[in-house]
């Protein structure tokens, strides 16, 4: 009788531990590659890393967004690029092209709305984590709010399982105009507290293809460059305007990817 | 293309019952071997130690950016050889002469309690290495060990009291997997069994930071107490002190000397002081990074205060200082003000210039120092956004063109 109560007992303890589980490691655990992101397997863009490795972390850190109310342009088809910063630290950079169809704001509407984010993340002892995130806001444009923000200066929204503190980020996106923040406040100094933000509607960077066959490699190693959609051809690597796979006569085009590429050695 | 597999998706199937199972079974097991070692095994080791000082209750000293000496009764763990951690990297080490130098390790706190985090930052002298990268690497008790890129460190001490040794390093790449080693430094590090008034979150003085931007940073200082504080006395790290009453401040450091991506560790230092007792204290470390230069600078330098109700006249208004280049010499035409309403309707209107913002003071080619008015009319309840676009002209005929927002409701509550 004593070991059926010891039994029930340990059960239960064990079984509460589980269910409750208060305590979550940080970081992502299930990304299928360690140390051996470097040096093994195919490497298309022979920047060093495995190509599968590139897309299980392009895919596992893929940001989750929210969008405004007022949100008028969430067309996009995200396009990646990944590179190792340095085998020392086991640090790579991801290069997340948002590519929004357009910028819909009231005063700045223009075709193609080339915005991104750059998130820098590490591996250790079976984990990756996210150590910094770049977020473009305007980049290259008279209120130029990009920043760079450390991992404790990101939301992560812990309620999906697989994610954790450190893991992929939340951010905020301007309404209409796309410039991403790490949170309301800051989106809400944005642009000359011209942008935008709520907690309206989210959703992951790529809501439809998990990022499957976008890795654009790099500008000198190109795997993805021209992109035909809708009888039109973006030319994502090269420098020329972004248009959003349309051409409005109304409005002007973007400045394509290739100068921020170009900045952070893409 | 190279995209291969999908990772799988999210399905979590109900496991409730199935785990209840499991852990039934998993009990059934385990029970025999706890029962035996409870009556065979001692009671579990527990360091015994007087209550160490809280990290707060300084002196008003700055904190020591020291190691902390060590512990008479807690036996420091021998050290692990570079080489037993370079095999647990699964790297090849290679020790480099440099011209760098670890100066020391400065810390948040002396020691930290079981399964608390505590943040270290390197000091760095000497002459920089091109291509160096900064790393912490730790042994684990599995015989792995763990690594953190950059020049500063959030550790998390275990869940066992003891000492623990964490290792800084600059290394640079060699290739492969081979790491070269240019300059390192060990710390040993006090890791306390504590009761649960000893925990940080019941610490009097607490500093918590959130980013606003690039090179922006809000503090907090969070204080917890019977006494009254006085003054908040801020060092920001960067030569830039502070006074205040209250206990929040906003500040920006001048990141442009930075490389692109270059980061930063500036180590900010609170000191509250109260009406009565002694001043308590708190550190945290604030990482900033550079980034790639504009090429071209903006038109005019603008700063913007956010709105708030102009009590002489009603409505709002937002401070504004608009700076222009030498030479530039501009001329100011007009102000179109949007109001952008929450169904995305708008509402556009051209104003002479002068008649939207008051000018205090005129700067020099053309820039003032001012504010912006926005009437309460303007700022009804229907609308959800007001944004000004000022135009004007260089010496040379060049539109200048500069935009803000002077008014924007919070988004409704979902």
């Amino acid at each position: 009788m004593q070991r059926v109560a010891r039994i029930a007992v340990v059960s239960l303890g064990l079984l509460l531990t589980l269910v409750g589980a208060p305590a979550r490691a940080d970081g992502l655990g299930t990304i299928p590659y360690g140390d051996n992101c470097w040096g093994t397997g195919t490497d298309a863009d022979r920047d060093g890393l495995n190509d599968d490795c590139e897309y299980q972390v392009a895919y596992g850190f893929m940001p989750r967004f929210w969008f405004d109310s007022g949100e008028s342009g969430y067309a996009r088809r995200p396009y990646y690029a990944v590179k190792s910063t340095s085998f020392s630290t086991r640090t790579l950079q991801i290069f997340y092209m948002d590519t929004f169809f357009e910028d819909t704001g009231v005063t700045t509407g223009h075709d193609g709305d080339p915005e991104f984010q750059i998130l820098e993340i590490h591996y250790s002892a079976g984990r990756w984590y996210l150590d910094w995130a770049y977020l473009s806001a305007h980049r290259k444009s008279s209120c130029d709010s990009s920043a760079w923000y450390s991992y404790s200066q990101l939301e992560y929204d812990t309620t999906d399982t697989r994610n954790s503190y450190r893991g992929w980020p939340t951010l905020y996106v301007a309404e209409d105009k796309h410039a991403t923040y790490n949170n309301l406040s800051t989106c809400d100094s944005g642009c000359f507290a011209q942008d935008y933000c709520s907690r309206h509607a989210s959703q992951m960077l790529d809501t439809t293809d998990k990022l499957v066959s976008r890795n654009v490699g790099s500008t000198t190693v190109q795997l993805i460059n021209s992109v035909l959609l809708n009888g039109k051809t973006e030319r994502l690597l090269d420098d020329v305007e972004f248009k959003g796979w349309d051409d409005q006569w109304y409005r002007p085009n973007s400045q394509g990817y290739r100068r921020h590429l170009n900045d952070f050695g893409f | 293309m190279r995209n291969t597999s999908v990772p799988p998706g999210n399905s979590r199937p109900p496991l409730f019952l199935g785990l209840a199972v499991v852990m039934v079974l998993l009990a059934l097991t385990l029970t025999p071997w706890l029962r035996q070692d409870s009556v065979e095994s001692p009671a579990p080791a527990r360091v015994s130690e007087s209550r160490p000082p809280t990290a707060v209750a300084r002196p008003s000293t700055p904190p020591t950016p020291s190691v902390p000496a060590p512990a008479p009764r807690v036996p420091v763990p021998s050290a692990p050889s570079v080489d037993a951690l370079s095999a647990a990297l699964h790297e090849e080490r290679v020790s480099l002469t440099s011209s760098v130098i670890v100066e020391g390790i400065d810390m948040d706190r002396s020691r930290v309690c079981a399964g608390e985090a505590m943040s270290l930052s390197a000091r760095l002298g000497g002459e920089p290495e091109p291509g160096a990268v900064y790393r912490w690497v730790w042994p684990v008790s599995d015989g792995g060990a763990e690594l953190h890129p950059g020049p500063t460190l959030q550790w998390k001490a275990p869940a066992a009291a003891g000492r623990y040794r964490v290792r800084f390093q600059v290394c640079k790449d060699l290739g492969g997997r081979r790491v070269g080693v240019l300059a390192e430094r060990e710390v040993v590090l006090d890791v306390r069994s504590c009761g649960e008034g000893e925990r940080q979150q019941h610490e009097p003085l607490r500093l918590a930071v959130t980013q606003r931007g690039q090179g922006t940073f809000a503090f907090q200082a969070l204080f917890e107490g019977p006494a009254r504080v006085t003054a908040y006395a801020w060092d920001f790290g960067d030569g830039t002190t502070s006074t205040t009453t209250e206990p929040s401040v906003e500040h920006t450091y001048a990141l442009q000397e930075l490389g692109a991506q270059e980061t930063r560790s500036f180590t900010v230092r609170l000191q509250a002081r109260l009406d009565r007792g002694g001043p308590l204290e708190a550190t945290t470390f604030v990482l900033a990074r550079g980034q790639p230069p504009a090429e071209v600078p903006p038109p005019v330098e603008l700063r913007i205060s956010r709105w708030r109700p102009d009590s002489e006249r009603g409505g709002w208004r937002s401070e504004v200082v608009v700076r222009a280049p030498e030479k530039a010499d501009i001329t100011w035409e007009r102000l179109e003000r949007v109001l952008v309403h929450w169904d995305g309707e708008t509402d556009f209107a051209t104003h002479p210039w002068r008649d939207v913002l008051q000018v205090e003071e005129h700067l020099e080619h053309g820039g003032f120092r001012g504010y912006v008015k926005v009437s309460a009319a303007e700022a009804s309840p229907d609308i959800k956004q007001i944004l000004d676009t000022l135009y004007g002209h260089d010496a040379v005929g060049k539109e200048v063109v500069v935009s803000w927002s002077p008014f924007k409701r919070e988004p409704p509550a979902k």
